[in-house]
């Protein structure tokens, strides 16, 4: 039965919002070892064990103590605030706490089925099933109780696992460097061709092939997305493409010199860079081509187009990510920008449609350069 | 013998192996893998008791944390603690999930049908006698590390499996990992005797809580180069290993040295963790648990012949230490101690 869930299933389901990798068998696990007596010595060690099997990386763990405070102590608190806190009894009261709150639940969902329309008695039942209980607890005068809690975690409209989950996929895998691997095929067409075994053949791995050159729009209207970029810099590299990227920095549009520097320094030129770096390599732009700001610059389009012509001469693998969402690039240079260069929002779904993109789909459709000058 | 894998408890207090070390069963003699070593490794109660946990749960144990702060020592550690077998998987760039399993000796086994060494088809081995059998294809597998100790399970033998710095893998290493970190069995498909291929399962049709005590427990260790995928971490429990606090860190030194703290150590400790926490400093590479440990022993050779001794260390500012190599690895951080002044107060 269902019986420690009212206690700890808010806590859960608010870990898998935030979007820590969690499933059922890591719910009912937790709910089992606590039956068996594992993690129920005091609070901290409760909190310790949950923490163990719910989190699973550092920033995960700080989201976990955010939400375990928030969320899971002040029912303990309660309960053991009414008996004398010594240390033998915290074990049986947060044992006899778990029993409580199923009663509870089981009394809250018989009213619930009974009567809907008792909120009187809802407010009695302490609710544990809702983030609801959360204000309950709150109304309850409770001095010792710190009551504003900043969450000055950074959270990022996609986090920077999704990112990683999707960049993944940016791969096209050729047999490179020295054969190591039985090539069993090879060996027995060998052995037909001459009539007998002269050895085995050997092939290479497969490694992937891709190389990525980004392109990022730094300062000004892109200020904000600072620590947005940070992450997908750092998702690239932990998706598997560490030492396979070289990134430049820009100001609005590439124009003569692109830097290494995110500050602007050490500047090479643009016909360097391209014929250097990109050379049918895959090319990532990232810029909010104007969208942040709503401003529509004719200036701003011809520059663009003037370069992704450039750009094309040396690869067709190249795409637009932007990070302003997709419903504000209207009436912006965002939007004709677009119509030539394929431009996707920073999202899942974006991201996806870039790296396919990138590993050689073709364009939409609508998406073309014309050779009339603008 | 076995009935005590049940009671079995990691402590982390650099203590001695209290229980009887496991025997290998092909052998019958205790299993080469069990450290004999002791291992001065002193953990943290709540990751001794992450451990534990990890032991009840018998879930893999992911391991983060500052390079040198002990990750890969903790499996040793525990193996040792345990009376376990350590079976120990580096983890290269170009290493496969297979290859921690099995490896198939295809070459091998072509050359020898070559030269005429005689093997014989499942048919001849039916025939005759089990002697035959050493001929089969079985020679050609070797196991591997995670393969061996599924071997062991099998034969209820736990022990303790170490997949250091899983990070320099391929991403789909962990992927390819995943059913046989779940089920605890594989099948060698190049074995394929009787239309069975050759199959190695840790868990014999039991849940994992029946064999729960027979189980390897997987520690796994990560730089954070590259991210594992989210059904891989789901599995998983994760530690963050925190650099030692002052006290631990005294610990760490007694159990280490196998003595009481002397004035110099004591000294050092305090300049060590000024370096470590000058906030002035923006360090590339803090010194971590093992550099400094290294440090302690130079500095010990040199306190024995009398070159230097605690008042001295004391008086010396901090970036003109001795052996500053020891401790700082990074040549933009010697350039930036080098210009590094300190406040005297």
């Amino acid at each position: 039965m269902s019986e420690t869930e009212s206690f700890l299933l808010p806590l859960f389901q608010e870990l898998r919002k935030q979007g820590i990798p969690l499933g059922i068998s890591e719910y009912l696990l937790a709910l089992k070892s606590i039956r068996e007596g594992i993690g129920i010595e005091d609070i901290d060690r409760l909190e310790r064990f949950l923490k163990l099997l719910w989190a699973k990386s550092q920033e995960d763990r700080e989201i976990f103590n955010l939400k375990f405070t928030e969320l899971v102590k002040p029912h303990l608190d309660k309960t053991i605030k009414k008996d004398k806190p010594t240390k033998d009894n915290i074990n049986k009261i947060i044992q006899y706490s778990f029993t409580l709150k199923d009663n509870q639940t089981e009394k809250r969902t018989k009213t619930n089925t009974k009567t809907d329309t008792s909120t009187e008695q809802q407010n009695f039942n302490i609710p544990a099933r809702s983030s609801g209980d959360l204000s309950a607890s709150r109304i309850l005068p409770k001095p010792t109780y710190k009551k504003v809690i900043y969450n000055l975690i950074p959270r990022l409209p996609i986090s920077q696992r999704d990112m990683t989950v999707s960049w993944r996929n940016l791969r096209s895998l050729q047999r490179e460097g020295i054969p190591e691997d039985l090539d069993v095929q090879g060996t027995i067409n060998d052995i037909c061709k001459f009539g007998f075994f002269r050895g085995p053949v050997l092939q290479a791995r497969r490694r992937n092939q891709v190389q990525l050159v980004l392109l990022i729009d730094r300062e000004g209207s892109m200020s904000p997305f600072n620590p947005l970029m940070k992450s997908l810099q750092e998702s690239i590299e932990k998706g598997g493409l560490l030492g396979k990227i070289s990134t430049y920095y820009f100001h609005n549009c590439p124009e003569v010199y692109l830097y290494k520097k995110h500050n602007f320094t050490q500047p090479l030129p643009i016909e360097d860079v391209l014929s250097e770096q990109v050379r049918d390599n895959s090319v990532l732009i990232v810029s909010d081509a104007g969208a942040a700001r709503r401003t529509y610059d004719g200036q701003r389009l011809k520059e663009t187009k003037a370069f992704i012509k450039l750009l094309r001469q040396h690869t067709y693998l190249y795409a637009w990510l932007n990070p302003v969402p997709r419903p504000r690039w209207k009436t912006t240079t965002a939007e004709d920008i677009g119509e030539f260069v394929p431009m996707y929002p920073l999202d899942r779904q974006g991201l996806n449609d870039i790296i396919n993109i990138l590993l050689g789909h073709p364009f939409p459709p609508e998406v073309r350069l014309d050779d009339q000058d603008a | 013998m076995m009935d005590d894998l049940k009671r079995r408890k990691y402590e982390g207090k650099g203590n001695q192996c209290k229980y009887e070390k496991l025997m290998n069963p092909k052998t019958n003699k205790v299993d080469e893998d069990i450290p004999t070593t002791k291992e001065p490794y002193i953990a943290p109660s709540n990751l001794a008791e992450a451990v534990n946990d990890a032991l009840y749960l018998r879930r893999p144990l992911l391991l983060e944390g500052e390079p040198g702060c002990g990750k890969t020592r903790l499996a040793y550690s525990v193996a040792y603690e345990l009376g376990y077998p350590l079976k120990e998987c580096y983890i290269r760039s170009t290493s496969r999930a297979q290859d921690l399993l099995y490896t198939y000796d295809a070459v091998r086994r072509l050359y020898d049908l070559q030269e005429g060494k005689f093997i014989k088809t499942d048919i001849d081995i039916e025939n005759n006698d089990a002697e035959d059998k050493k001929n089969s294809r079985r020679q050609y597998v070797e196991l591997g590390k995670l393969g061996e100790a599924i071997e062991l399970a099998q034969k209820n033998i736990p022990s303790v499996v170490l997949i250091d710095e899983i990070d320099k893998a391929d991403i789909d290493f962990p992927n390819d990992l995943l059913l046989v970190l779940d089920k605890l069995q594989f099948e060698v498909d190049e074995v394929n005797e009787k239309g069975k291929r050759w199959k190695f399962d840790a868990l014999q049709d039991q849940t994992t809580e029946q064999r729960r005590d027979f189980l390897p427990l997987i520690i796994i260790t990560s730089n954070r180069e590259k991210e594992l995928p989210k059904a891989f971490l789901r599995r998983c429990l994760f530690y963050y290993i925190d650099f030692p606090q002052e006290e631990e860190l005294k610990e760490i030194i007694k159990s280490h040295f196998e003595k009481d703290i002397t004035h110099l150590f004591e000294q050092a400790l305090i300049k060590f963790l000024k370096l470590r926490n000058e906030t002035k400093f923006a360090w590339r590479k803090k010194p971590s648990t093992s550099e400094f440990i290294n440090w302690l022993t130079l500095l010990e050779r040199e306190e024995e012949v009398s070159k230097i001794n605690f008042q001295v260390l004391a008086d010396t500012e901090l970036n003109k230490l001795p052996y500053l190599h020891a401790l700082v690895k990074n040549q933009s951080d010697l350039n930036a101690l080098e210009q590094f002044k300190e406040n005297k107060v």
